[in-house]
């Protein structure tokens, strides 16, 4: 290969501005993103059935469903929750499976499941969408002002910028919250209504009358042919009113004479703010997949492209996740750029030549073209791990053209002429080079056997980096000695250069000096290293362990739970107080924005991503200053409203999480990262074992925020009517269920539709008892549920019992059965610690041992993708030993190199530690790396002593030799790539928190292993060199005797 | 020898200082950072919550009815035995009548032209039959004469009677017809108020048609329905709380009385309340919303609906003592508007828990603050 390059300079050197070229070009066209494409193939089935409780939706509608599409092909499993008129469905799919066709085949089986749900309910046909189960909006677009009431901000919202917002390719959604929709309400006075002897049911019929959505026809005559148009649709709100109920005395009921007809909305099921102002505001959700700054992009050009705007109306874009994602690109890339620059620096200090440092600082972009075209063509975006990636790999490919400049140094130095130091010196580090480079990019092999989100995470990763190494080495293989065979000349060293190589010189002689006085002290060594890598081990097992580290993107989210069957006003009254609360006290440097959100939309696909079951819960989003520009981390501003808000609000359940997409995404579709689940079938017993997981959690170091998800105290009213008596005078079940469906939420299992003509828009009609005359459960018995022929009526209260009771607010269900979630925080410790502290908890305490408990989101995930990178780790050292043993064609020696892994677990444990981190997914992918780059860094060094000892010098001369002259490449790689990644491990850039675990691991790893295996490996090499020939010279005896 | 054994000595100390070295600042990082972990579970603390204070309270079930107001008589005036043309109508809507008044008359010339005619032919009638009762009696005198036969004076006898009775017939028929000529002049039957009015002059009415509706509200009866399971709540004597719609006016009255029947249809008890109109300023035929209270008042403590689990009849509540919430399991007295009455059994002023319940256990250390509403 370097033959071919040599012969071949001008195609070398074309080939490289292609390269470069081609990356110029294509880079600005990769998309930028935090992470790789996370999302796990989830659809979500959403039924509506208004006025259907908890469990009646359960059983009619989410059960049916359920069984059916679990038995969708793809499907891994299948999550619930029946609400008050809302059933929601989660599919899981399995990794890999093609979402269009498998939203096909979910369609179809909700289909056949719907066919057999009785058409009375009302219930509106489901929609099956595509859902990305962090539920965390890229953006959300604000509406507010304009002094328009909640269904006029609604209704603007809804039919002007929502269906233009989904229409930008990558949103899934942009569902309303907050405002209420637009509604045409015929509010009947109840009194009124008895006195002249009607009901609800007379009333929404002369509505249905007088407003009837009806085809006219179309005129076919002989001569002519024409549309036939009527006005049987209202053409004003008010002309519903005077409508004909019924005649009496031979004058007329209208209906205003009875109802109030409002031009309206919905009962109020939600309330937002922004900043303590009604407003309304769409919550933007990307596809899975979608990228998260084309899509904001948009969405902020729509919204001042939008025309028209009502006079005092502001839209403006709130929590802004592309901000985050920006940031973090823009610091990793000026992490990169120090990066080369302090690794330049590097290199000009041991090579002490600008032209050497040229010539290597040429391999590093051309590795990062090739990669970079790599990429794009495979469709990866510019994200975390891949520019990870790029920095991780930048010290192993400066290894790569050191090693081969250092040779083509040496053999010049020799005599030879340059082009053929080029060549022969190339050659003679082709071979080991190539495996440092096997085993660099070998330990990376096992990430693909990782299952589901780690192997998403850490592909690319893995990807970037074998891409940069493979590309690294054909640059050092024919860019390098081309490069060197014109640039690198004979110039010798002069002043600061000169004296830089003494000093490096006298380095190196101090270092073999050193080794030579250790090496006798062999077993001194050994057991030295095995007592550090014991304590490091028993350290490393005590680390604190998460699965992602944490990261500030500036939003806060407080989840609010008061007393069940407190009114939604009640509700938003104290949420704006705790909102306010906190604006005040963490101040204007700490906290932008606050948008309390309370109570559940009663729109579907609002319904469907918000955390609110019920009017008496509520969240508050915090958007916080830039990180830059407070004193406080998002962590400690979380930990300080927790204590305030304990302090303000004694009682009311707050749970504190981080409100930002990277820290969504990792919680698997739970709200928080520890969340634990009971299983079971009697609600009651489920209760009382969550309820007992909570008080055992509650006894764990370090817990907060502990959270039932079931809470069976939410207030019911049961009207439970006497069939026989009231079958007496005509009433039936149905009736009474009509009845109080009309006395409170209206006919809305049957409304009538009205076309505003202004806007061309369609609103329900529909018909209730006023609410202020059904102000309590004794108001509901003494609405008539018919009028007899002479006038008379019978009230609802006359063969009906009306008990209050209680009953869950929502049911959950987790593979066809139902489930519990207790929800937790951590405050000061880490989720591992925590997590296994809890199981422990739970199996020694009476109350909980016999609990079926399993934690799910991202502690399930933590354990599988850590017990996968475990395994990962095992099967890394195993390939990296054969690719050794195949390269030196002996099992002895890379044994060996073995020893320079458990070494760098002291330097591990010891800048994890020193940063305050603990083991993460990022960690353990750095202790990954840290195998195949310390393991290269042996290979050269053992490589060069076996070929020492093979030419007659001594087993320690060898050695000593060996570890002499590599010691500069081995440092020189080792400084790069430590110095490479100190940016990262410092996280001086916001946004790279994500790798600065891996950095740390890196950066301690190598440092350890480097400075440990440079006098361990000769150790063992030499014990084992000399067992070896005590072999031999046995062998050789036992032939003499012979 | 000595000197290399005391040198190899310093060099195995370096190595086990150094590797001591490292040790200690690995344990040394991990004993800062055992140090900075959080120790404290929540369980070691009292639980927060947020209590209100019960009050001492009284309750008692309220029914409440829909019931219109109807006038103590009404009667609908109009021709009972004539058909005719109206010829006048002499009083609208809100008219205050004297009994006897005229309210309006009926074309009636036929029925008058018809009594004269009987009058005529009965008066001829009397006259022939005068005549026939002298030739009667003449030829009696006869007959006691010899002059005359039996059979002769018989016949005359029966004449003269049969014309006596048709005499009677026609004077009857004059009644009749008089009876129908008075029903062309329609009075008020007693004093009181035209409350409507059906018809104008020239419009022709039958018997039992309607011409105007004439209503006394001295006293008016508020009538109700109520189901048959209240027959009880609704007997007579109960006092009743009034809300006229119409005017706003609250009243104070009694059940006056109550259908011993329920009806069929329905199953409803139908009952009454007089309420004494004398200034007329209740409407009747409007509607009126009754309030019943049932039983004798209860004692109660009040609590807010929020802080209690209510199943059936009975509320689960915790109370804060000292520093420790205590489940208690209060039987519900009644619920109004957002307030629950439970039984006294709970005292006046406890500290009951409104936010924090969740979690709460009986026995459970809290740390209770009062809410302030």
């Amino acid at each position: 290969m370097t033959a071919l390059a040599l012969r071949n300079p001008i195609a070398v050197l074309m080939a490289c501005i292609g390269v470069a070229v081609f990356a110029a070009v294509v880079t600005p066209r990769m998309s930028v993103d935090t992470f790789p494409e996370l999302t796990p193939p989830v659809l979500v089935v959403g039924t509506q059935a208004p006025g259907l409780g908890p469990k009646d939706v359960e059983k009619t509608i989410t059960w049916r469903l359920e069984k059916y599409v679990s038995a969708t092909p793809g499907v891994e499993h299948v999550i619930s929750t029946s609400r008050n008129g809302l059933s929601i469905i989660y599919v899981w799919l399995k990794w890999g499976t093609d979402l269009n066709s498998a939203q096909t085949l979910v369609q179809q089986q909700v289909a056949f499941a719907m066919a057999a749900i009785p058409k009375s309910l009302g219930v509106l046909p489901p929609f099956v969408l595509q859902y990305d189960p962090s539920n965390a909006p890229v953006v959300q677009v604000a509406v507010s002002g304009g002094g328009l009431s909640g269904p006029q901000l609604y209704d603007y919202a809804f039919n002007n910028i929502e269906p233009l917002l989904e229409g930008i390719p990558g949103v899934a959604s942009a569902s309303l919250n907050g405002g209420r929709q637009r509604q045409i309400n015929i509010v009947v006075d109840p009194i009124k209504a008895a006195a002249r002897r009607l009901t609800t049911k007379e009333i929404a019929e002369a509505v249905r009358n007088a407003n009837a959505l009806l085809p006219s026809g179309e005129l076919i005559a002989k001569q002519f042919d024409a549309n036939v148009y009527t006005n049987a649709v209202a053409p004003r709100v008010e002309a519903i009113g005077e409508a004909v109920v019924r005649q009496s005395g031979g004058r007329p009921v209208l209906i205003r004479d009875v109802a109030a007809v409002e031009d309206g909305g919905a009962p109020s099921t939600q309330s937002v703010s922004v900043n303590g102002h009604d407003a309304v505001y769409l919550n933007v959700l990307r596809v899975p997949g979608g990228n998260t700054i084309e899509i904001v992009d948009q969405v902020k050009a729509t919204i001042t492209q939008l025309k028209n705007l009502p006079p005092g109306v502001q839209v403006q874009s709130i929590f802004d996740q592309s901000t985050f994602v920006r940031a973090s690109y823009f610091g990793l890339r000026k992490e990169i750029l120090q990066a080369l620059g302090l690794i330049a620096l590097i290199i000009l200090v041991f090579l002490q030549s600008t032209r050497g440092t040229l010539i290597v600082a040429i391999a590093i972009p051309l590795s990062f073209a090739i990669t970079l075209i790599v990429l794009y063509a495979t469709g990866q975006t510019l994200n975390a791990f891949t520019l990870g990636g790029l920095t991780l790999a930048m010290g192993p490919l400066v290894d790569q053209a050191v090693v081969v400049l250092e040779s083509i140094h040496r053999h010049q130095k020799r005599g030879m002429s340059t082009a053929d130091a080029v060549l022969h010196g190339a050659n003679a580090v082709a071979l080991p080079v190539l495996g440092s480079v096997l085993c660099t990019t070998a330990v990376l092999l096992p990430v693909l056997l990782l299952a589901g989100l780690g192997k998403k995470l850490f592909a690319p990763l893995a990807l970037t980096v074998a891409v940069s190494m493979a590309g690294a080495y054909v640059v050092s293989m024919c860019v390098t000695p081309v490069a060197c065979r014109y640039l690198l000349g004979h110039s010798t060293p002069t002043g600061i250069w000169r004296r830089l190589e003494h000093a490096v010189d006298r380095f190196t002689q101090g270092y073999a000096s050193v080794l030579r006085r250790v090496l006798p002290f062999r077993w001194t060594i050994i057991g030295a290293a095995v007592a550090l890598v014991i304590a490091s081990g028993w350290v490393a097992s005590r680390l604190p362990s998460t699965f992602f580290p944490d990261i500030d993107e500036s939003m806060e989210r407080i989840y609010v739970r008061f007393a069940p069957g407190t009114s939604l006003a009640e509700a938003s009254r104290m949420t704006d107080a705790v909102g306010k609360l906190l604006a005040d006290k963490l101040g204007k440097e700490n906290v932008e924005l606050v948008l309390a959100n309370v109570g559940s939309p009663n729109n579907a696909r609002s319904a469907m991503t918000s955390p609110n079951w019920g009017p008496y819960m509520a969240f508050i989003r915090l958007a916080l200053t830039d990180p830059e520009r407070r004193k406080l981390s998002q962590q400690e501003l979380a930990d300080r409203s927790r204590a305030l808000l304990v302090r303000e609000f004694p009682g009311v359940e707050f749970v504190q999480a981080p409100g930002g997409l990277v820290a969504s995404v990792f919680n698997n579709g739970y709200l928080v990262p520890l969340v634990g689940e009971v299983r079971g079938d009697k609600l009651e017993l489920l209760d009382e074992e969550a309820r007992a997981v909570a008080a055992v959690m509650r006894t764990v170091p370090g817990v907060r925020d502990v959270e039932s998800t079931l809470d069976m105290s939410y207030p019911e009213v049961r009207v439970e009517v006497d069939r026989a008596t009231a079958g007496m005078v005509g009433v039936t079940a149905r009736n009474i269920g009509q009845t109080t469906l009309e006395a409170t939420l209206g006919n809305i299992n049957t409304p009538s539709v009205w076309i505003d003509g202004a806007n061309g828009q369609s609103y329900y009609v529909v018909t209730y008892y006023s609410h202020e005359a059904v102000s309590d459960a004794s108001a509901l018995g003494a609405l008539p549920v018919l009028i007899s022929d002479t006038g008379k009526p019978v009230t609802l209260g006359a063969y009906s019992r009306i008990r209050r009771s209680t009953g869950p607010v929502a049911i959950e269900r987790n593979q066809l059965q139902r489930a519990a979630h207790v929800m937790a925080q951590v405050e000061g410790r880490d989720l591992g610690s925590v997590a296994s502290d809890i199981r422990a908890a739970l199996a020694r305490d009476p109350r909980t041992a016999h609990v079926r408990f399993d934690f799910v989101g991202q502690v399930e995930l933590m354990s599988t993708t850590f017990a996968g990178l475990g395994m990962a780790l095992g099967l890394a050292v195993m390939v990296v030993f054969m690719i050794m043993a195949s390269q030196f064609r002996s099992v002895r020696l890379p044994f060996i190199m073995l020893f320079t892994i458990p070494v760098s677990l002291v330097g591990i444990v010891t800048a994890l530690m020193a940063a305050g981190q603990g083991f993460s997914i990022t960690a353990l992918m750095g202790m990954l790396m840290v195998i195949g780059i310390a393991v290269a860094n042996g290979i050269l060094l053992v490589d060069d002593a076996a070929r020492r000892l093979e030419e007659g010098a001594t087993p320690i001369e060898s050695i000593i030799e060996a570890a002499r002259s590599r010691f500069v490449p081995i440092l020189m790689t080792s400084l790069a790539t430590i110095i490479g990644l100190v940016p990262t491990a410092l996280a001086l850039e916001h946004g790279s928190e994500a790798n600065q675990p891996l950095a740390l691991a890196v950066v301690g790893g190598l440092t350890s292993s480097t400075v440990l295996s440079l006098f361990l490996v000769p150790t063992i090499y030499l014990l084992i060199a000399r067992r070896g020939n005590r072999v031999e010279r046995k062998l050789a005896r036992t032939e003499g005797h012979v | 020898m000595h000197g290399d054994a005391a040198n190899g000595g310093r060099v195995r100390l370096a190595i086990l200082c150094g590797a001591a070295l490292l040790i200690v600042a690995v344990v040394g990082l991990y004993l800062r950072a055992a140090s900075r972990t959080n120790h404290v579970a929540l369980a070691q603390s009292a639980k927060p919550v947020s209590t209100e204070r019960a009050r001492g309270s009284s309750f008692r079930p309220v029914r409440t009815y829909i019931g219109t107001s109807a006038a103590w008589s009404s009667a609908r005036v109009g021709p009972q035995y004539v058909s005719a043309y109206v010829g006048t109508v002499l009083v609208r809507p809100g008219a205050v009548v004297k009994r006897g008044e005229v309210l309006a008359t009926l074309d009636c010339r036929n029925a008058s032209a018809a009594t004269r005619e009987i009058a005529a032919r009965a008066k001829a009638l009397e006259q022939r039959q005068l005549a026939m009762q002298h030739e009667a009696e003449r030829t009696r005198e006869m007959q006691s004469g010899g002059f005359a036969s039996a059979n002769e004076l018989e016949q005359l006898t029966a004449r003269s009677s049969a014309q006596a009775a048709e005499v009677e017939g026609l004077r009857a028929s004059m009644v009749s017809r008089s009876l129908e000529v008075d029903d062309c002049v329609l009075r008020a039957p007693f004093a009181g108020e035209v409350a409507d009015r059906f018809i104008d002059p020239g419009a022709y009415v039958r018997p039992g048609s309607p011409v105007v509706t004439v209503i006394d509200r001295n006293q008016v009866r508020i009538v109700a329905d109520a189901p048959e399971s209240d027959f009880a709540v609704v007997a007579a004597g109960t006092p009743v709380r009034i809300e006229v719609l119409a005017t706003g006016a609250k009243l104070d009255g009694v059940v006056s009385r109550r259908a011993p029947s329920a009806d069929e249809s329905t199953r409803t008890i139908h009952f009454e309340i007089d309420v004494a109109n004398a200034n007329h300023a209740l409407p009747v035929g409007s509607t009126a919303r009754l309030t019943i209270e049932v039983g004798a008042k209860q004692p109660a403590t009040e609590v807010p609906l929020s802080a209690a689990t209510i199943r059936g009849d009975r509320a689960t509540v915790f109370v804060v003592e000292g520093d420790v919430a205590r489940r208690k399991v209060l039987g519900v007295v009644g619920e109004a508007g957002g307030t629950l009455f439970v039984d006294p059994a709970l005292p006046a002023g406890a500290a009951i828990v409104v936010e924090g319940r969740a979690l709460l256990d009986d026995g459970d250390k809290v740390a209770a603050r009062e809410r302030q509403l």
